[in-house]
């Protein structure tokens, strides 16, 4: 068996480097780093995986409701007419899950397109429904607000890796924000001019609460989860 | 207590504990080191593997210090402790305010295994029990047969409720009077070394023939060595007094621990132990060596009492159980307890002597173990420490010291010598 020259233990067959010291067996000098004895990384089992099954599910479930709906609007007049709204919603349900299944992991991708497709959606919407004109006055620029509100409040949240109750306070913060942004949103729409007044006041209570939440969080990180052995006596 | 453990994961510090996080300093922690000397080299991983085996078995050690807002508390920690190398001389200074430092640290070189404890977490005995145990489960992994015995704590008992207590509490009866108050000690006086540096010089002797010797003086190996300290550091005074140096007080006091689990039936793996104070004053006149030894004789059998160390646990746990005491926020108390440890701790005596006594081991254990080592960290007021532990014929004593001079050493063991025992010197 080998024995370190510098520990003088003794170490496992095949071992090259002394995992006490850190000193090569070969006789090199002891390398920087720390001890690390421990026995290799337990694999954790994979779970079964429900989710796909229930995607796949879901998706003949689409299908079937997809070609139903088609087959009974163009048998009656050969042609699609009012069967155009329920396809396009049932299109945008089956993407919009497909993709909350596929890219579950990238957060920021995923909400991005969602809000691309959400867009994509409603105005197609428009376009099916006679006479309306929402989508570019209020629906793209609120869809716009809402998406880049969100990206940023999930790149803080996940960013900063915060926890709970600053969370809330954040949540609070883009909810002000929002509001904001909403009122300006709606005004231009209903009144054809730019102007805030009532989330004003909305954004000026909230943000105080948002401080109150973490000055709260502070106290008790301090004092209220390990409260009875921070304060035993 | 131990549900406590279990369910909240931290522990409350045992009444002797309370004192040290306050008034540890880098410059003296409460540290202490066992080391057990193997006959071949120590197998690294099979020791890991044993400690990773054992740790588990010992949950009131796997705990870091905490900051709590009226005491400080112990906090289970997720981490095994780590083996490191042995450094060559002297002990961790186990940086108990760290976060997260585990208040023990076990390393090894060659065929020595050496556990650093602070008395944070246990005292000479847990210490003891646990290193046992860890070179019992070691052994147990090469292959070997190890018989039970008391010392051993295997992996696959459960731990007892009785050895989380505070045993302090647990046979703390209230409406005690005091100890009485003492006056200050003489100190060694000497410049100290730099800064974490001391020296240690370890006397081995033969157990057998000390014991033949303390037997014909009528006195047991404790109070004999307690007396030779003594003597030895009234020697210093009187060399000061001939060169004109202030000694001080003229009061030469001991600090001598108890293992109060020999008086009361506790199992507790936490500190339990008491002290006695043998003193002489000086300035009542000379005393030759037979006469400290018959004053620590009965000294000791005076204050080795049931009844009287009571009044040491009925002052400690009464001060800690105090209304006003308990609300004091802990900075506060900080400062209070530094003070209270130098006015009934350091300044009050000379040195201290800890013997841990003969190791008792099964004999499968015996064959494997060369020998053990039992190192205190020495106050820097108190200037020297020492510590014995005797295994089979051998008998090692340690003095550590953080000042250069050894003149004490010199006159300890040159006594030793002239009362007929041969006395072979190490040094690290």
């Amino acid at each position: 068996m080998p024995i370190c020259k510098n520990c003088g233990v003794e170490l496992k067959d095949g071992t090259k480097i002394c995992p006490l010291c850190g000193m090569s067996l070969n006789g090199s000098s002891p390398q920087k780093g720390t001890l690390d004895l421990k026995s290799s990384e337990k694999e954790i089992p994979g779970s079964p995986n429900l989710s796909h099954w229930i995607w796949e599910l879901f998706t003949f479930l689409m299908i079937a409701g997809f070609i139903v709906v088609f087959m009974v609007d163009f048998a009656f007049g050969m042609s699609i007419s009012w069967s155009k709204i329920p396809l396009v919603s049932i299109a945008y349900l089956w993407l919009t899950v497909t993709l909350a299944v596929k890219i579950e992991k990238k957060i920021y991708l995923l909400i991005m397109i969602e809000f691309l497709i959400l867009l994509i959606f409603l105005w197609l919407l428009e376009m099916f429904i006679a006479g309306s004109s929402w989508f570019h006055e209020f629906a793209l620029p609120f869809l716009i607000l809402s998406g880049i509100i969100l990206e940023l409040t999930l790149v803080i949240v996940y960013g900063l890796k915060l926890k709970s109750l600053t969370i809330l306070s954040i949540c609070f913060i883009s909810l002000g924000i929002f509001l904001l942004g909403l009122e300006a949103v709606l005004n231009r729409f209903l009144q054809n001019r730019i102007f805030v007044s009532w989330s004003l006041v909305a954004c000026a209570c909230l943000i105080p609460i948002s401080g109150f939440i973490l000055y709260l969080k502070s106290q008790l990180k301090k004092r209220g989860k390990e409260l009875e052995k921070y304060f035993h006596t | 207590m131990a549900n406590n453990f279990r369910e909240k994961d931290w522990l409350t510090l045992d009444n002797a504990a309370k004192i040290y996080p306050a008034t540890s300093t880098r410059r003296s922690p409460p540290v202490f080191r066992l080391t057990a000397i193997l006959h071949s080299p120590i197998k690294l991983w099979k020791l890991q593997e044993a400690l990773e085996r054992l740790i588990p078995r010992f949950p009131y050690f796997q705990v870091y210090l905490h900051r709590g807002f009226f005491w400080y508390y112990l906090q289970r920690h997720q981490e095994i402790p780590e083996i490191k190398p042995m450094q060559h001389v002297g002990l961790s200074d186990l940086p108990i305010r760290r976060k997260t430092a585990h208040l023990l640290e076990i390393s090894v070189r060659e065929n020595k295994i050496s556990v650093d404890f602070s008395h944070v977490l246990t005292d000479g005995k847990g210490g003891f029990r646990f290193l046992t145990s860890l070179i019992a489960e070691y052994l147990r992994n090469l292959g070997n047969k190890i018989k039970p015995h008391e010392n051993i704590l295997i992996p696959e008992q459960v731990p007892q409720p009785d050895e989380f207590i505070d045993a302090h509490r647990f046979f703390f009866k209230s409406g005690m009077p005091k100890p009485p108050k003492l006056n200050p000690a003489f100190h060694l006086k000497d410049k100290q070394l730099y800064h974490r540096k001391f020296r240690i010089i370890t006397g081995c002797i033969s157990t057998e023939k000390f014991i033949s010797l303390t037997r014909q003086k009528g006195a047991t190996i404790t109070e004999f060595l307690t007396a030779l300290y003594i003597y030895s550091l009234s020697e210093v005074y009187q060399d000061y007094i001939r060169n004109n140096i202030k000694p001080g007080s003229s009061i030469i006091r001991l600090e001598v621990p108890v293992d109060m689990r020999k008086i009361y039936p506790s199992v507790t793996m936490r500190n339990f132990s008491l002290y006695v104070s043998p003193e002489i004053d000086l300035k009542l006149g000379h005393y030759s060596f037979t006469d400290i030894l018959k004053k620590v004789h009965h000294s000791l059998g005076m204050q080795l009492d049931d009844k009287e160390l009571n009044r040491q646990i009925s002052r400690n746990v009464s001060a800690e159980l105090n209304p006003i005491i308990r609300i004091i926020p802990l900075f506060i108390k900080d400062l209070y307890l530094s003070r209270l440890y130098s006015r009934l701790g350091e300044r009050i005596y000379s040195g201290v002597l800890s013997n841990l006594g003969k190791i008792n081991l099964p004999d499968t254990m015996v064959d494997e173990i060369e020998d053990w080592g039992f190192i205190v960290h020495p106050n820097h007021v108190m200037k020297k420490s020492c510590s014995v532990i005797s295994y089979g014929d051998r008998m090692k004593i340690t003095i550590s010291s953080v000042i250069k001079k050894r003149e004490f050493e010199r006159k300890f063991f040159k006594k030793l010598r002239t009362e007929g025992i041969p006395v072979h010197i190490e040094e690290e």
